[in-house]
């Protein structure tokens, strides 16, 4: 192997990337070749330059607003799913391309043999109203092709079938309740997610369910709405506290910008503290470093009593 | 009980809200600092960090289970990250030869200098080494970073870059190379 070779190999070497073999040939050649050591110093040097910035913690604070902005636009792409023109638009692109337009044409082909031998079979037609999928009520949208090669005569696709739904019945029906936690975590309205937080709240504490209290979590912690963000606040309040709870009401507590929130928050840990649950030593340096650095007066005296507690 | 990514993913699949946002919130971190290294910039940070989850949330479907949720998510943070950064060239009417754009060095770090996101950015990160990054390619700059900071070996990079083994080596030797220089002149 010549010097350069060897030479090539210190980044590798230092990388942990060469085989047992090359490695020991390097270590050898290493011990007796002052350039090939100096080199190495200098990939040295460079690391720890460039480590320096890889200590260094994400800030909380553009962490919850790319979290907060991603929810939106999530929310908003979930919704898109569901307009009335999304099946027009992905009809219309698909049989605009050549092989849509062939195979458009074989698909009507193939409606209308089956409609022949239908009525050449003198059976009733309305019958496709039996079918749920082809009833006229739901919203055909986001059709996904599996097979669409008609030399089978046959085809295979996937699509979502929405039906506009009434839900009417006791407010502890576990159904209505999965109907609203969907319409926190999804309804672009914000006075919507609001309503069916209210809602949620008028439901008896027992039967709150893990999925509900996810929800509220999440949607504390990042809906984009300030509003929403305290009902849902107010809502955890009602269950029974627990550690996920704490560690919600003290990520809303270091990182929400909504002074009126981060009250919330910490009149929550409050009544905890009251109700005799122990705050562990992570909890209480952390609420030091807010009595320090909150700007609302009130948070600090709060986060002051509840570590004179302890 | 902690549900497995694999787990996650069929829920999410099948419309699961908060198994989807449990499986982002367990990555995105990683990703939003990955794309803070890459671009050097908050605002441009959390566009490559949205976009990464919307080709996640549009991807997911029809995910196979072929290769770990982990490697699939950083091949969308690597491609979108190049082409991000091909796009700002493109409008900026710079160069778009891929192994030779030093000059994109001069348009982060002209008027934009003290720009609120600027001073974040430099809190957060060293601005000797942002400036000396800025001067590598988008896929030199991907190969160390993915190497340097995520730890990943040059077969898992070749794997999630799509490319041969040994050209993620020459990214990388060229990229080591180039922060080298870079660094040494500006201490």
């Amino acid at each position: 192997m010549t010097h350069k070779e060897f030479k090539d190999m210190i980044l590798f070497y230092l990388y942990d990337e060469l085989d047992e073999n090359k490695k020991s040939v390097f270590e050898q050649h290493i011990d007796s070749c002052n350039e090939c050591k100096l080199e190495m110093e200098s990939y040295k040097k460079l690391f720890s330059d460039v480590d320096v910035d890889n200590s260094t913690n994400l800030n909380p604070k553009l962490l919850m607003e790319a979290r907060l902005e991603l929810r939106g636009v999530l929310r908003a792409q979930r919704n898109k799913v569901f307009e009335s023109n999304k099946i027009s638009n992905s009809i219309y692109s698909f049989i605009s391309k050549p092989i849509g337009m062939a195979f458009s044409g074989i698909f009507i082909l193939i409606i209308g043999l089956f409609i022949g031998y239908k009525i050449f079979n003198n059976s009733n037609l309305d019958n496709t109203v039996d079918n749920p999928v082809l009833n006229n009520n739901l919203k055909i949208s986001n059709i996904n092709f599996i097979d669409s090669d008609p030399s089978d005569n046959q085809i295979e696709f996937t699509f979502d079938a929405v039906k506009p739904g009434r839900f009417k019945g006791n407010v502890n029906d576990p159904r209505l309740q999965k109907i609203l936690t969907q319409a926190v975590l999804n309804e672009q309205n914000p006075g919507t997610r609001l309503n069916s937080l209210n809602l949620i709240n008028a439901v008896n504490k027992q039967s709150f369910d893990d999925e509900i209290k996810k929800t509220l979590i999440i949607v504390s912690k990042y809906d984009d709405n300030p509003g929403v963000r305290l009902e849902a606040l107010k809502s955890l309040s009602i269950i029974p506290f627990d550690n996920e709870i704490k560690s919600t009401l003290i990520y809303v507590l270091l990182n929400d910008t909504s002074a009126g929130i981060r009250i919330e928050a910490i009149n929550n840990l409050v009544e905890a503290a009251k109700n005799g649950y122990n705050l562990n030593t992570t909890d209480l340096s952390l609420l030091r470093e807010k009595v320090q650095s909150d700007q609302n007066y009130y948070v600090k005296f709060q986060a002051k009593n509840i570590i004179k507690e302890y | 009980m902690i549900l497995t990514d694999n787990e996650l993913i069929i829920k999410a699949q099948n419309g699961d809200v908060l198994a989807l946002e449990e499986l982002i919130y367990r990555y995105d971190k990683m990703v939003l600092r990955m794309a803070l290294k890459f671009t050097g910039d908050s605002d441009d940070a959390k566009d490559i960090y949205q976009e990464v989850f919307i080709r996640v949330y549009k991807g997911l479907s029809g995910f196979q289970f072929k290769s770990e949720f982990s490697t699939w998510l950083f091949r969308i943070v690597s491609n979108t990250c190049i082409t991000f950064r091909r796009k700002f060239n493109k409008h900026s009417q710079m160069s778009l030869n891929d192994e030779d754009d030093s000059n994109y060095i001069d348009t982060l770090t002209g008027d934009n200098e003290n720009s609120p996101d600027k001073v974040l950015y430099n809190s957060e990160f060293n601005e000797h080494i942002h400036k000396a990054l800025n001067t590598l390619s988008p896929n030199q700059k991907m190969s160390f970073l993915l190497k340097h900071y995520e730890g990943y070996k040059i077969r898992e990079i070749a794997e999630l870059m799509n490319c041969k083994e040994g050209t993620i080596k020459k990214y990388l030797f060229d990229a080591v190379k180039k922060l080298k220089v870079q660094l040494a002149n500006s201490y």
